[in-house]
């Protein structure tokens, strides 16, 4: 299949980099990302359709083994949401 | 069955920990006892929030695949609402506002905040998860979140 995209010039240039760092042809190189992406987005459907518990059981694990009180994680929680307001604000302004 | 809106931190609070009473709300949205009502913002700052190097650093297995599939199923079991028309305006805290419009959006019977600060000065235990009865702005009634998920249990 071919098809025609167009890249926004910070993509083209980051795409030809990693192409050049790997020593692929360009072509190679995005055929590459598509199906790394695609393989990518088939895991994550799957893991989907399972419920949130074993979704989620890694993650929660991780949270009870660091010891973190409720108000420790509510406090993480709100510093993150904070910090990622003001990053899409930033973003938002240019 | 009840339309119900989550804030941020009640879903981000759902996802750490399977005994909290978020977590306990989200499987009754799961088990299809409530409908969850999501928006492409909300998602969004859930996302935003869980793909943050601090959280990262914090909890090495949140992998960006559990991520995903977080939000993909949270989308796939929620009346999804994509753009959601900005109804109210809250400049005190501009964050909550997507939440709050959401509720006006999808006519939600419910929403799950973490503090009441929304709706009056008072003070209150800021720890203690409630459900506002909606829609708030016409009649503020508070209920504690305990004996509302045992009503929706039961």
């Amino acid at each position: 299949m071919t098809i025609t995209i167009d890249l926004p010039p910070d993509v083209e240039e980051s795409v030809k980099t990693q192409a050049a760092k790997e020593g692929l042809p360009l072509e190679d190189y995005v055929t590459s990302l598509v199906q790394e992406g695609t393989k990518r987005r088939d895991r994550i459907d799957l893991l989907a359709e399972k419920p949130f518990d074993e979704i989620l059981a890694p993650f929660r694990r991780n949270v009870e083994d660091s010891g973190m009180s409720d108000e420790g994680l509510d406090g993480l929680f709100t510093t993150a949401r904070k910090d990622a307001s003001r990053a899409r604000k930033e973003k938002a302004r240019g | 069955m009840p339309r119900v809106v989550f804030d941020c931190n009640v879903l981000l609070q759902a996802a750490a920990r399977e005994r909290s009473v978020a977590a306990k709300c989200l499987n009754l949205a799961e088990s299809g006892l409530i409908q969850l009502c999501l928006s492409r913002e909300v998602l969004a700052e859930v996302e935003d929030v869980l793909n943050r190097p601090e959280i990262r650093a914090h909890f090495p297995d949140l992998s960006d695949e559990i991520v995903g599939a977080f939000l993909k199923r949270l989308q796939k079991l929620s009346m999804f609402v994509r753009l959601v028309p900005k109804e109210f305006s809250y400049p005190r805290d501009e964050d909550d506002e997507p939440y709050i419009n959401l509720a006006v959006a999808t006519g939600a019977d419910l929403a799950l905040v973490q503090t009441l600060v929304l709706v009056d000065n008072q003070r209150h235990d800021p720890t203690l998860t409630l459900f506002v009865s909606w829609p708030p702005l016409r009649s503020l009634g508070y209920y504690s979140l305990r004996p509302l998920v045992y009503q929706l249990q039961t």
